[in-house]
């Protein structure tokens, strides 16, 4: 295991190697200098000249990737040319609400898509499972951005039983609507899988054994089925989570919800490089981490892996 | 035919059928002209003369509706089949050759797939935005991300099929690589590519709404329908069709693409699930 979970961490090295060169590279594509951008439309030649210096626009390309790089080794992201604050202060100010978002939306998914995977499960063709995979489905194919502004619609505006956006005071009824609306497409997928993932174990023979051996059924359902099944049920959830912490662009700016991926947005129209590499940067990162621990997760679901082999 | 009676094929292929329809007939279909504004009809309620209502230059919904459609689908579609193009290339010559040239290109593979999916698009597209060639940089962006995908399920086919005797056969007669991979390995390991490009329309179409929705697809006054619901959210409490009916269509279309995809792996019995992340 540790070999393994050494190999995975040296192999995320040219792996973000090649994330970074990409972004750099990408922003260096736009046209124009970004030394325009970051001095403004009313800035003087004389200004732009100094800021081109000053940052190194002015220099070969090789070298500003040099220098980029360097910079990187020392966790310095670059300065955003509308805020001139450093990008790295403005993803720690910003991430910790994309943060509460994922988990919020995470645990909706999981409570929900897990239960009614779990019933579906149980009752095979009846109107539960029908039902379930009706909604799964409609689920899986409506867009988030649409689905939050439904609910803002039909919840907020019409019923008024919760405010329509913002962050207001941080209260959990700011927080339902987006948990809601991020968290359905995972809702119906974790419920798909956990009623295929169950339906595979139900008639395995140590189910049987569990039974002839006196166990009730809900020791026999989540002790020794859902044990079993839990692992193509894990794999959705890091995923979709690894998803929802790198960036929930579109959900963020329907809701105006006050993280990361809302940022990202208004530094697109922006056009503001360092913060967008930056924060697609600092997105990759979490989700190569987060499919790490998921892997290594499986280990200890499954104690058959064993990576070392 | 056998694929028609499942239900699945038959209902999305029904739906599929009625968008590419209405995308090609859009001019036969759509009552008004979709960019005919009618200050003095801003923001009509559904009608009979306005089935979807109006919006706030006063352009019929159900029109730019029924035009978005060609945006929609022909984006979507010509996105993924351009990294179906790439993947298949990347996924023969990688799985076909393997050594050196397998461990460069999976690298390549790595690297794409170590990318937030929608942040990648976003990356892409905005740089293309930036060059006025929106269309293009959203086709660009999402086939740059969606090849990568492929190229590993098809690289594992190769594998397999390259192994076969009728491929050792075909070496042996002296046919080159190129014709093995063309006449033989390709029409052997064909059917999950094809499931992969039936799939993967729906989160095409998806994400090009996605960024349209974020200013970064078509442009106004061109319709699409991740555009109209983004200019149509500020008016969402007076005028919710404005935004409510091109997000049925788009949810309808996305409907239609999955239960397509999945009845085709069904009759296929091809037990292979993409697993790309969502990133939203």
């Amino acid at each position: 295991m540790t070999t393994y979970l050494f190999q995975r961490l040296l192999w995320m090295i040219p792996v973000l190697l090649g994330v970074v060169t990409i972004t750099f590279f990408l922003s260096r594509l736009a046209p124009g200098c970004p030394a325009d951008a970051m001095a403004g439309q009313r800035a003087s030649e004389e200004q732009r000249q100094l800021i081109r210096e000053r940052y190194g626009f002015d220099q070969p390309l090789h070298v500003q990737y040099g220098k980029y790089l360097w910079n990187l080794l020392r966790g310095d992201l670059g300065i955003s040319y509308d805020s001139h604050r450093p990008v790295a202060e403005i993803i720690a100010e910003k991430f910790p609400y994309t943060a509460k978002l994922a988990v919020s939306a995470m645990i909706v998914a999981v409570l929900l898509g897990v239960s009614a995977g779990l019933i579906s499960a149980l009752t095979p063709n009846g109107w539960a499972d029908r039902t379930a995979m009706v909604f799964s489905l409609l689920g899986i194919s409506t867009p988030v951005f649409w689905l939050g502004l439904l609910l803002m619609y039909f919840v907020s505006m019409r019923l008024q039983w919760l405010p329509p956006s913002g962050y207001g005071d941080g209260g959990l009824q700011y927080l339902i609507l987006p948990a809601v609306a991020l968290g359905t497409q995972s809702i119906a997928f974790l419920a798909r899988m956990t009623r295929a993932s169950m339906l595979e174990v139900l008639n395995e023979e140590y189910l049987r054994t569990a039974r002839a051996k006196g166990a009730g059924p809900v020791r026999v359902i989540v002790k020794h089925a859902f044990a079993n099944a839990v692992i193509p049920v894990v794999t959705i959830i890091g995923l979709d989570f690894a998803s929802y912490l790198s960036g929930s662009v579109l959900t963020e700016k329907v809701f105006s919800w006050p993280g990361l991926g809302r940022h990202m947005v208004i530094a697109i129209s922006q056009r503001d490089y360092p913060l967008i590499n930056g924060t697609v940067l600092f997105f990759c990162l979490i989700f190569i981490g987060i499919n790490l621990i998921v892997d290594i997760l499986y280990a200890y679901l499954d104690p058959r892996i064993r990576y070392d082999s | 035919m056998k694929a028609f009676r499942h239900p699945y094929v038959l209902f999305g292929g029904l739906i599929v059928v009625l968008l590419i329809f209405s995308a090609l007939f859009a001019d036969w279909i759509a009552p008004y002209a979709p960019d005919a504004i009618n200050l003095e009809k801003r923001y009509q309620p559904p009608s009979w003369r306005h089935w979807f209502g109006t919006d706030e230059m006063g352009r019929d919904v159900f029109s730019r509706t029924v035009y978005g459609a060609r945006i929609s689908l022909g984006i979507g579609v010509s996105a993924r089949t351009l990294g179906l193009l790439i993947g298949l290339v990347v996924g023969c010559i990688s799985g076909y050759y393997g050594g050196k040239v397998d461990l460069i290109l999976q690298r390549f593979v790595d690297m794409t797939l170590a990318f937030p999916f929608l942040l990648l698009v976003i990356s892409i597209a905005v740089i293309f935005s930036e060059m006025e060639q929106d269309l293009l940089g959203v086709l660009i962006a999402l086939s740059a991300v969606m090849w990568a995908s492929l190229a590993r399920l098809m690289r594992s086919q190769v594998m397999v099929v390259k192994e076969r005797d009728y491929v050792t056969a075909a070496r042996a007669f002296g046919a080159s690589d190129f014709r093995i991979i063309l006449r033989h390995i390709i029409p052997n390991s064909y059917v999950p590519a094809l499931i992969w490009w039936t799939m993967g329309l729906a989160q095409a179409v998806m994400a090009e709404a996605g960024l349209s929705f974020l200013g970064l697809g078509a442009q106004p006054p061109t319709p699409s329908w991740g555009g109209m619901i983004n200019y149509g959210s500020p008016a969402l409490r007076i005028a919710p069709w404005v935004s409510i009916f091109p997000g049925a269509a788009l949810a309808f279309t996305v409907l239609g693409f999955n239960l397509l995809g999945e009845g085709l792996r069904d009759v296929l019995d091809v037990r292979w699930e993409e697993k790309a992340p969502r990133s939203e």
